[in-house]
């Protein structure tokens, strides 16, 4: 009881609570900046948290990359512009429902379920996290090769439209995945002698490309100065919520789930979460139709899904020392700094320092309701800028957002000739977010089915030789065939029908 | 003829003022802030490294010390813009051991010798790691199994292709007469994927630096058999090294040190080596080093020099052998 | 119809992706080299592409059958301003001028004309402009600590926020 005691106060006092807050604001401000990366936040951070005790260190970083993920949404639900891959799952939804003057109902159910979600994984965190992280060590290369064929299938299971045109869109992005050095062999591939592109394609300038340049393209290339979203004065950041959960729980839980579970493997994170989350929350909805027009059902799948999958990632790196996404890479780093050595003693240690630090992460995310709320009310600036000013400000943000990755200006050629094949896809009526989807996953595919066929001397039966690996690899034969079952059962049904009449 | 003469004042003057200049950026070195390329992403292990020891030199030199990342190509991007800026003493880098690698895997031109010493502040020998339950008791075991495997039927990891921790290993193993095919190099990207498919079964050793396997060890989950190191290190005393157990005096490991473009002044070079040497003796930087566990070890510009020189040769032999050479 | 063209444009992409690939250099200790999946890709491109043009040809046959000999409808295509290069051009430029001209200036230039493309008033799309920029070009380098060029144009003689 002591120990918790002490955990406690060392979380609620004025100088944490106020390094929670000011990480929050500046979360918000570097996630709602396309090409500002809650990775970036965090690595800046790193400098700072010298100074800083170890908790308040840690809150830093917690709160930052919590709302960092939440905030680019907020450019995505007004402009169409997703702040992470994770979020190019519901850009779409999101943009729709903004469209119809819903921008504030769509952030707000957001809000709420990145909140649910995050406190979710806490709780899985502080609860089972060493059994988890054991469940998560069964997995190697043949698991997250099925785990991210995937991720990648249910891009083009939930895509509107043309499924061929998502299918294109999605290997042009694992086609850009390609180029780099190859990790097995080390031969570089479609570097044509850039150094810069040695390293491989981030997909931030790729990102800005294909969403914000063709936004910008199609502005200048119409006449029109009228908003494409709407003012709605009904439109109310939380009014709703209560209605929406109350239809839409158990998406909010399963998503969660969902998103923790994937979080917490050390190979695949938050987005692929939100993708397989959006998927199964599509399959199981009666109203699968309404999926992509502007519907709230797949926000809180993804929404949900992704800000667990931030703290799932902490299981692994807590447990073992091995990071679980980018972000925790960095604050496994700080935490030795700090003297807090990850491993299992973490959590028997006896001075509360482990209370403190999840009451941090649930501090943390429930501090994203006040200062989230006040970000989306603060949004309305996009409507009320006039175009003509918001558009070339926004340009400029693209542009030292594509710098900023690398400080590298590859990285802006790369955003403008991305942003241009994309601009003709899109035109053509292409969906965008399965190239991101094959950009981030790519490498996760290739790399990890090389390196399987490496150890196994080439025996592709070896994909179906673990259990959790056999497991995967149905669910995803099934999900290919289902268009096929389902047109045969019909089929079936129809013929009996007819036979019976 | 007037205008001749204020052309001349004007030469004169504007001489003088650039030798004036030419002595005051000496002795008044550094009179604005400096630069400090990283050639990998921030929050490594390089990054950490970097902007502690810019910290400490911030107090030596009196100026800021601004840390830049220029992350890409395996290290060829933030190298080659270490080799490019002016060589006035306020553009450094920290170069890593892949400045010893890169040319020879033809991923670049750039060597050792495009560079300006100045001094080495970190050294981290390689660990032979197994998971925790895994047959192998001892380095002799090890060896023994890798021996009697057949050929290629040894998985290991702990890096890409042709990455340091690949060629220290592999080094040993010719150090000891095992042919390099005996073993198959599974790459992965850095060491904590290598760690995780060590204690799931699927590779059968790894090879890193020993703080990269520290949180695994102390998890339980996976032991190091030895360092390739003439001493045993002080933050992991219970682990034997290569000199203890096979009396083997081979060592390559992962190198950093502060490097400046070729053709600095000799002046400023002395005084950023003072100011270095100062740094690294900080409590800052020791400080920091120990809690991460990572080893330290100090060359002066010219000691630096000779290691990178020897360091290149090892390297490109085993690069040789392993058949990644280009 | 744009969907035949669009077809057979990745029709040709996966050939030329399978060509590139093909000269990858392969180790032996690897049963697949790093050709394989680049192969994968221009393969589904080449898959893609044709299913594709089919089904935009088996559409405008179907079409043409149902409207008898009537040529396909007519284009619906959405008649774009030429400023549509605008943005582009805008990138293009700044990689071009920042090294000489310096972040905050070139930034400064690009939202002026962009702005006055469309109209702005004169004084408030200078004001905006200028305001955008230098605050960009600060946030993003002392905060950030981001380099974006000074510019060659200033080299020194610039206040001390830059």
């Amino acid at each position: 009881m002591d120990i918790l005691i002490n955990g406690m106060s060392l979380v609620l006092n004025v100088e944490t609570l106020m390094v929670i807050f000011l990480a929050s604001l500046f979360g918000i401000f570097v996630g709602a900046v396309p090409g500002l990366t809650a990775t970036m936040a965090v690595a800046l951070l790193v400098p700072l948290t010298f100074y800083m005790d170890t908790i308040p260190a840690i809150a830093a970083i917690v709160t930052t990359s919590a709302m960092a993920i939440f905030a680019g949404d907020i450019p995505g639900t007004y402009l169409n512009i997703p702040g992470t891959p994770a979020s190019a799952a519901y850009v779409g939804e999101s943009h729709a429902l903004a469209k119809k003057g819903r921008a504030r109902e769509a952030l707000g159910i957001n809000l709420v379920c990145s909140v649910f979600g995050g406190i979710f994984g806490t709780i899985i965190l502080i609860v089972v996290a060493q059994s988890l992280a054991e469940v998560a060590l069964q997995f190697s290369a043949f698991e997250y090769f099925w785990l991210a064929v995937l991720g990648l299938s249910c891009s083009i299971f939930i895509s509107i439209g043309s499924r061929i045109k998502a299918f294109l869109s999605l290997l042009f992005g694992v086609l850009l995945s390609t180029v780099g050095l190859d990790m097995m062999s080390g031969a570089p591939r479609f570097t044509f002698g850039v150094p810069d592109l040695m390293a491989g394609i981030n997909f931030i300038p790729v990102m800005i490309g294909m969403f914000a340049l063709n936004e910008l393209i199609s502005y200048y290339g119409s006449r029109s100065e009228k908003k494409n979203i709407g003012i709605d004065d009904s439109d109310s950041v939380f009014r709703l919520v209560p209605n929406h959960l109350k239809r839409y729980w158990r998406n909010m839980v399963r998503g969660s789930s969902i998103g923790t579970l994937i979080g917490a493997l050390p190979g695949a994170g938050a987005d692929i979460a939100a993708w397989i989350s959006y998927g199964v929350g599509k399959g199981r909805s009666k109203e699968k139709q309404m999926y992509g027009t502007g519907n709230v059902e797949g926000i809180v799948d993804a929404s949900s899904a992704n800000n667990s999958g931030i703290s799932g990632a902490w299981v692994p790196a807590l447990v073992f020392g091995i990071p679980g996404d980018s972000i925790t890479a960095i604050v496994i780093g700080v935490l030795y700094m700090k003297g807090m050595n990850p491993g299992p003693t973490i959590f028997m240690d006896s001075t509360g320092m482990i209370y403190a630090l999840f009451l941090v992460f649930i501090v943390a995310n429930l501090m994203m309701l006040p200062v989230g709320y006040a970000a989306i009310r603060l949004s309305k600036l996009f409507i009320l800028t006039p175009s003509r000013i918001l558009m070339p400000v926004i340009l400029c943000f693209c542009i030292v957002g594509a710098f900023a990755i690398n400080n590298s200006v590859v990285d802006i050629w790369l955003m403008l000739i991305v942003g241009l094949v994309a601009y003709l896809l899109a035109v053509n009526d292409f969906p965008m977010a399965p190239a991101i989807l094959g950009l981030v996953l790519g490498k996760v595919v290739e790399n990890n089915f090389m390196s399987a066929m490496l150890r196994t001397g080439g025996d592709l039966t070896s994909f179906f030789a673990r259990p959790i690996s056999v497991g995967l690899g149905v669910a995803v034969i099934l999900l290919w065939c289902s268009p096929l079952l389902i047109k045969a059962y019909r089929h079936y049904r129809e013929k009996n029908a007819s036979a019976s009449l | 003829m007037k205008k001749l003469t204020i052309g001349r004042k004007a030469l004169c003057s504007s001489v003088v003022l650039t030798a004036l200049l030419a002595t005051s950026a000496q002795a008044d070195y550094p009179e604005r802030p400096l630069t400090l390329i990283v050639p990998w992403a921030a929050g490594g292990g390089t990054d950490a490294t970097a902007r502690t020891i810019a910290r400490a030199l911030e107090e030596e030199l009196g100026q800021n010390v601004n840390v830049v990342n220029r992350t890409g190509g395996s290290g060829v991007v933030g190298h080659t813009a270490m080799i490019n800026a002016a060589p006035d003493g306020y553009t450094l880098g920290l170069a890593t051991v892949e400045v010893n690698t890169m040319h020879w895997l033809g991923l670049t031109d750039l060597t050792h010798e495009d560079f300006t010493p100045i001094g080495q502040i970190n050294y981290d020998p390689p660990g032979i790691q197994v998971a925790a339950d895994s047959p192998y008791e001892n380095l002799g075991d090890l060896l023994e199994a890798i021996r009697s495997a057949p050929q290629g039927g040894f998985t290991t990891s702990g890096t890409g292709q042709g990455g340091i921790w690949h060629l220290a290993f592999t080094g040993f193993l010719l150090d000891q007469d095992i042919p390099v095919d005996q073993i198959v190099w599974i790459p992965s990207e850095g060491s904590a994927p290598a760690m995780t498919e060590l204690a799931s079964g699927g590779i059968q050793a790894v090879s890193t630096s020993v703080p990269e396997a520290r949180s695994m060890i102390e998890a339980g989950r996976v032991k190091s058999l030895a360092v390739m190191a003439p001493e045993r290190l002080a933050a992991f005393p219970d682990i034997p090294t290569t000199r203890e157990l096979v009396d083997s005096t081979y060592q390559v490991g992962a190198w950093r040190g502060i490097v400046g473009p070729q053709g600095m002044d000799e002046e400023v070079v002395a005084t950023l080596e003072a100011a270095l040497e100062a740094a690294y003796q900080s409590d800052t930087y020791q400080d920091f080093m120990s809690q991460r566990g990572f080893g330290t070890e100090w060359r002066d510009a010219e000691a630096f020099g000779q290691m990178m020189q020897e360091m290149d040769g090892v390297l490109g032999e085993i690069v040789e052998q392993v058949g990644l050479a280009n | 119809m744009r969907d035949l063209f669009a077809g057979l444009a990745f029709f040709a992409a996966g050939v030329a992706t399978i060509i590139t690939a093909q000269q990858f250099p392969t180790l032996p200790s690897l049963q697949y080299g790093p050709s394989l999946f680049p192969s994968i890709v221009g393969g589904g491109f080449c898959l893609g592409g044709a299913a594709l043009a089919v089904n935009a040809l088996l559409a405008r046959r179907q079409l043409a059958l149902a409207r008898g000999a009537d040529d396909e409808p007519p284009p619906v295509a959405q008649k774009m301003r030429w400023t549509m290069v605008l943005p582009p051009l805008a990138v293009l430029f700044y990689i071009v001028a920042s090294d000489y001209l310096g972040a905050a200036l070139t930034m400064a230039l690009i939202m002026l004309t962009l702005m006055l493309v469309r109209k702005t008033a004169p004084l408030i799309a200078l004001a905006a402009s200028t305001l955008v920029a230098l605050s960009i070009y600060f946030v993003f380098s002392r905060y950030l600590l981001i380099p974006l060029p000074q510019g060659a144009l200033f080299e020194g003689g610039l206040p001390w926020i830059f």
